[in-house]
């Protein structure tokens, strides 16, 4: 049974304590839980941004400088909020599931938008569907960044004394 | 589950940043093409500059040589110091490249194959391919940096 995921960006899906793979066909893409047909079967999509790791400081810092001044690693992304979402529906030999993400999360509170949705039939429940605001994941990210143009400007002012002390000397 | 979601990621990024770290090798190794082509270029003009003042000497039936100015001009022209200084500057250059260019070259080839490697053992097939092109062209690249260094030296 394939479970389709309109939409995942870098959320993760686990069946259980085990990360299924999501594989890729025609530019869909999808999963294959491993279920007997009419068992039913959980997953659970998760996604946490790399600021709520408990070293976050030390992940950072390592591709900080392994990214010469955090120039050659990618950027982090400035959507740092959490989703833990189940899922559960019936394995279906012949069936598929259909799931449409949103990765928006409400700021004001003015009305809830769900990160997961059903866009088929099939699923039976349901629970945690929506982002979960982080906080601090949002400070680290911003410290990050403060710090990182800190340390750049001083590397850079660095290279220039050293270069015009090469010169004059 | 959450060892699982940091293991992903540091080797998603980890990957991405070792490919980025390889293009910008390939594109360091070519530094001492430029600075050849940039010779060439400065002799071509220098070689243009000559010939157009032998045109206006020709033109000028040689009176033009009666003034003082025209002649330091020309004499500074042909005056090789300049060309010494930046031949110098070029060799030297050569001579940190020809140390650092085995390194470069090596690295680049571990840092391709680490981020390949790292995109295969993903539990994601997504971004599988791209990168797999990515690093066919980064070592193509290298390649032609290195043969025409290594072709410049012979």
């Amino acid at each position: 049974m394939k479970v389709y995921l309109i939409n995942r960006r870098d959320v993760a899906v686990f069946q259980g304590e085990k990360q299924l793979c999501v594989k890729r066909k025609g530019g869909a893409e999808f999963v294959e839980p491993v279920a007997a047909d009419g068992e039913e079967v959980t997953l659970r999509f998760y996604r946490r941004s790399e600021f709520a790791a408990k070293n976050w400081w030390l992940y950072v810092m390592f591709f900080w400088i392994i990214g010469i001044c955090g120039i050659c690693t990618p950027r982090y992304g400035k959507f740092v909020h959490a989703l833990d979402c189940k899922v559960k529906f019936t394995a279906d030999e012949n069936g598929r599931v259909d799931l449409r993400f949103t990765h928006y999360l409400d700021e004001k509170g003015q009305r809830e938008v769900p990160a997961v949705e059903n866009v088929g039939s099939g699923i039976t429940e349901m629970e945690g569907n929506c982002y979960v605001r982080d906080d601090l994941a949002l400070r680290r990210r911003k410290r990050y960044k403060v710090l990182s143009a800190l340390a750049r400007l001083a590397c850079f002012a660095a290279l220039v004394v050293i270069v015009v002390k090469a010169i004059i000397g | 589950m959450e060892n699982e979601i940091i293991k992903s990621q540091f080797e998603k990024r980890l990957g991405s940043t070792l490919m980025r770290l390889s293009w910008l090798m390939a594109f360091l190794a070519y530094i001492p093409a430029l600075i050849m082509a940039f010779i060439t270029v400065m002799a071509l003009a220098l070689v243009l500059k000559i010939l157009v003042m032998l045109a206006i000497v020709v033109c000028t039936l040689f009176l033009v040589l009666l003034n003082e100015g025209f002649r330091e001009k020309f004499r500074t022209s042909i005056d090789s110091q300049e060309i010494e200084a930046v031949q110098q500057f070029a060799e030297r250059a050569y001579g940190v490249f020809s140390v650092a260019m085995p390194l470069m070259i090596a690295l680049t080839a571990a840092f391709i194959v680490a981020s390949v490697v790292l995109a295969f053992v993903q539990k994601e097939k997504k971004g599988r391919t791209s990168r797999v092109v990515s690093a066919i062209l980064c070592a193509l690249v290298m390649t032609i940096a290195a043969v025409t260094f290594y072709g410049m030296g012979a």
